[in-house]
């Protein structure tokens, strides 16, 4: 029993410095790429814009149904920092709020589609060569045949244009992505000795797939998720820009860049500036996604 | 003669390539280990020496023959292993960088044999841990360790600790230490050989290096493309070589003294390379490198023979 | 000097890492004579092939640091040279023929034309017509024992063998005159009987053709087989250097004694008991000699000081206080990052 609690104690003393030590090392691995430490910045104030958009806007009431056609087709100026839009709406405050769909929708998406395709993914690679993997697996390449947007247009079209339709159909075509990503890792990692030995060893099929493989796959869909949060708010905006995402009056980066396009060059602020949200938030993504697979990635000294 | 632990019949396995084409890894194999024996495989890379191993461990089906392990036999139609032979035998990969997974920790690896096969209840499977640790000679606070963080012979003893969680009687150590370097694998040679003598466990230890094998095992079978060609006690083994496979594998052993200079047959020199074992030669499968090869060794292929009490050679020349 | 191709003065090589400086390679000195065959002995992790590849400056220069040494090359000095002098030494000077013989081929291009652009960019035969460099070829691939050149010559890498491939390897790079030749572990992926071979052919080719062997390998054996002079490096220093037969006559320091002890015999006689302990951290070494927390011999100055080097018989070095006054010692420098 002393010898039991003895290890209790040591397990405080020796797990934290090996920790600690890896920590260091994924910070190092990190940082070592300053476009890294931007992405992460600009994730957390795209976070922040989308988590408090009505407290820090300085008009929240003109996100919904205002109309102010006093104050309409303003240019940007220092009461309305990205001007107004053709009802004298603040376009500063719109785009604000438009990162919190955004990013709503890329959190749903990937919230279903990560988990359904890792588990197909893991099923399929580890009976790598059966039939359980040809008919996953088949499955899979027919969604990843047709292309994504086509596929979301016809999805989103069929079904009553808004919001959860659209989620929908992003959704749909977004898990075979993760299916085919973890089929590969999985299917290697299914031949490594340790999963051989817990085979041998006569465990359960349930642990040889959820804790022996799936810790290994975790890398390259963390990878994955971080970058395509970026993809999945383009996806959104496209659908949004041809009128199958979030309705009018609610703003949606898509939608405001359409609306604004029939005004250019003259009012240039209605485009340019919700361009520029969408930017922002899938550079900082995919500046993030870089850092992140720099972090995992096993080389470099 | 003590018990016999794992017999070997007339063991085949073949795997298919394109169609009516076989790689032909293990042809015909037989051999007995008894209890408290470590049989040593030898042979060249692409011999078949480690498909033995799979296969006797259920990871593979065998094409033909059969594998008798403590008194039950194991035939072609039975799926897998029964959770006796699960228990009773293990095995050590080679590559401590694969056989264990780098996202668990010692204690989760060593854990789970000790889960599936109920070894001891749940509430003691810690203290257990520390046992086995302690019998691989390994700190404590290793329990806690991942396996990125520890060394390639460390790696290796823990692999040998979690093939003892399960108490086996046969443990088949798949080229234990090829990987790691003669400082380190004199340490997990030296633990091995005393788990041997003080738990009386049977070994089959598979290696390319002659020079470990005469220190470890008790007698040695030498492969050659997917045939045994000589199986001796391990003085005679070395010291009365008759198969001219083995003659030209101790030769080619680089040694650092002259005694053991003086033990490398000299009238034989390396040459060519293995064949392919989808297109074997006909009759005896060394004909192709043999040096002393006659008409009849390229038409037909030798039969086993017992020159000695527990000397067999596979080969025209040494009848008797 | 002109006896001399490659001498190396006091190097030493560390790599950038998260924590600090790793300190690899340490303060070594080495000699190669001309048509002499050297071998460079130490478990992996070792330094060994740091050293190489920074001979030929093959390494990603990105991540090493020099703080100080020379590498001398037939008296033009490596660590200097610009861009062009540095492919003059690789293609005319020195080649190096890698452990991985399947990696070092590239597989979409046939032996034969592997052969010939080598042949072509060594500047060695600027005169010679398509079918004399073919000629230069074949004669390379017979030179290496393998039969039946034409029909090499138009395989791919993929349809050799390990053994063959790492022939083809060593005709590569014969077919140049070149001064040195780097082998480093040139058998480790092949089996002993194909190791045999192909040692022996080295060792024939490079006496036949008078160049000068650097053999980069973990076993003692396999150097004791095939080179006239050996250096042991343990963590980043050579600890011991001598003719061959004076290292297995009388191994002097304690690493190459414990070394050779671990070696299972041919002969039998049991099990030694290893070496206790790894490798030391190089970005924090011990403070002394390098090999102090693993010698059975450590006395107190040896945790303190670096140990000097002796000369103990004649050509044959040691660094060890076993053999010096504490008063020789030399500080370990650079600790700081």
């Amino acid at each position: 029993m002393s010898q039991k609690a003895n290890a209790r104690v040591e397990r405080k003393g020796f797990l934290s410095p090996s920790t600690r030590e890896n920590l260091r090392i994924y910070r190092y691995k990190f940082t070592r790429n300053k476009l890294s430490v931007l992405g992460l910045i600009l994730v957390l104030l795209s976070l922040f814009f989308a988590f408090f958009a009505l407290k820090i806007v300085p008009y929240p009431e003109h996100i919904g149904s205002f109309v102010d056609y006093a104050n309409a087709n303003q240019p940007p100026s220092g009461a309305h920092w990205f001007g107004t839009d053709q009802m004298g709406r603040d376009v500063f405050s719109r785009v604000i709020y438009c990162f919190r769909g955004a990013l709503q929708m890329s959190v749903v998406v990937l919230a279903i589609s990560v988990p359904v395709g890792t588990l197909l993914g893991l099923i399929a690679g580890y009976y790598h060569g059966t039939w359980i993997d040809t008919v996953i697996m088949r499955i899979t390449d027919v969604f990843l045949s047709v292309p994504a947007l086509i596929l979301a247009l016809c999805i989103a079209s069929i079904l009553e244009p808004n919001m959860t339709n659209s989620m929908l159909a992003v959704t749909i075509m977004w898990w075979p992505w993760y299916a085919r990503l973890v089929y590969g890792q999985a299917s290697s990692i299914s031949g490594e000795y340790f999963v051989k030995n817990a085979e041998l060893v006569g465990a359960s099929r349930m642990h040889i797939l959820l804790r022996e493989i799936l810790p290994n796959c975790l890398s390259p869909i963390l990878t994955k998720m971080a970058l395509d949060v970026g993809w999945v708010i383009l996806m959104g905006a496209s659908l949004s820009f041809v009128g199958l995402g979030e309705q009018p009056p609610t703003p949606a980066f898509g939608q405001m860049i359409s609306d604004g396009a029939n005004y250019m060059p003259d009012m240039w602020w209605l485009t340019i500036f919700p361009a520029a949200g969408v930017a922002f938030m899938i550079l900082g993504f995919n500046f993030l996604g870089d850092g992140i697979r720099d972090m995992f990635d096993k080389g470099g000294h | 003669m003590s018990k016999e632990i794992l017999t070997v019949k007339d063991l085949k396995q073949y795997f298919p390539v394109g169609k009516d084409r076989f790689v032909r890894a293990v042809d015909g194999v037989n051999f007995t280990i008894h209890q408290g024996e470590v049989m040593g495989l030898v042979g060249e890379s692409g011999s078949g020496k480690s498909t033995i191993a799979y296969t006797v461990m259920g990871m593979y089906r065998q094409t033909d023959g059969e594998i008798i392990f403590d008194g039950q036999t194991i035939t072609k139609n039975d799926k897998g292993r029964n959770k006796q032979f699960r228990r009773d035998a293990q095995i050590v990969f080679q590559d401590p960088g694969s056989s264990l997974n780098p996202y668990q920790d010692v204690r989760q690896i060593l854990s789970l044999p000790l889960k599936v096969h109920h070894v001891v209840p749940k509430n003691e499977i810690e203290d257990k841990i520390l046992e086995i640790l302690d019998m691989v000679e390994l700190p404590p606070d290793f329990m806690y360790k991942s396996p990125n963080s520890i060394g390639g012979g460390e790696r290796q003893l823990v692999s040998i600790a979690r093939a003892l969680c399960s108490q086996p009687k046969f443990i088949i150590l798949d080229e234990p230490t090829s990987s790691l370097d003669v400082s380190i694998q004199a340490k997990i040679l030296n633990m091995l050989m005393k788990l041997h003598e003080e738990r009386g466990l049977t070994y089959m230890f598979i290696t390319h290096d002659m020079g470990v094998m005469r220190n470890v095992s008790t007698k040695i079978a030498i492969m050659y493309l997917g045939k045994i060609c000589e199986i001796a006690p391990t003085k005679t083994f070395y010291e009365e070589p008759r198969h001219p496979y083995t003659q030209m594998l101790l030769s080619a052993i680089p040694v650092i003294s002259e005694e053991e200079e003086a033990l490398k047959p000299k009238r034989i020199r390396c040459e060519g390379e293995i064949p392919s074992p989808v297109n074997l030669p006909s009759g005896c499968s060394f004909h192709t490198r043999c040096p002393f090869k006659t008409e009849l060794c390229t038409q037909k292929d030798p039969e086993m023979r017992e020159i000695e009490p527990g000397h067999f050679v596979r080969c025209h020349l040494c009848q008797g | 000097m002109a006896d001399t191709v490659l001498k190396i003065e006091d190097l030493s090589i560390w790599y950038k890492t998260y924590r600090g400086m790793s300190k690899v390679v340490d303060h070594i000195n080495m000699e190669v004579k001309r048509r002499e065959k050297v071998g460079l002995v130490g478990e992996s992790g070792c330094g060994k092939t740091t050293t190489m590849k920074t001979i030929l400056r093959v390494i990603d220069e990105d991540i090493i640091h020099i703080p100080n040494g020379k590498i001398l090359f037939n008296g033009q000095e490596v660590l200097k040279m610009n861009k062009n002098q540095l492919l003059q030494l690789r293609r005319q000077g020195a080649s190096m023929i890698s452990q991985s013989p399947m990696s070092a081929l590239n597989p979409v291009f046939t032996i034969g034309q592997q052969l010939l652009d080598i042949i072509r960019y060594s500047g060695q035969y600027p005169k010679a017509s398509k079918k004399e460099q073919l000629e230069i070829a074949k004669e390379a691939i017979t030179s290496v024992m393998l039969s039946d050149p034409d029909r090499i010559l138009n395989s791919y890498p993929h349809q050799l063998s390990g053994g063959m491939r790492q022939r083809i390897c060593i005709a590569s790079s014969l077919v140049t005159p070149r001064d040195l030749l780097i082998a480093d572990e040139p058998c480790t992926a092949l089996d002993v009987t194909i190791q045999d071979q192909i040692h022996r052919m080295l060792r024939e080719l490079v006496e036949e053709k008078g160049r000068s062997l650097i053999m980069i390998t973990h076993s003692l054996g396999v150097a004791r087989e095939l080179v006239d002079r050996i250096y042991i490096m343990y963590g980043g220093n050579i600890v011991e250097s001598c003719r061959t037969e004076d290292l297995f006559r009388a191994p002097s320091h304690p690493y190459t004694a414990g070394l050779m002890a671990c070696v299972p015999r041919l002969s039998g006689g049991g099990l030694s008991a290893g070496i206790y302990g790894y490798v030391p951290d190089y970005v924090n070494p011990p403070e002394g000699c390098r090999f102090c927390p693993r010698c059975k011999d450590a006395k107190e100055i040896c945790k303190k000081k670096r140990p000097p080097r002796v000369e103990i018989e004649p050509e044959h070095f040691v660094r060890c206080f076993k053999y010096a006054d504490a008063a020789d010692g030399e500080p370990e420098e650079g600790g700081a990052e």
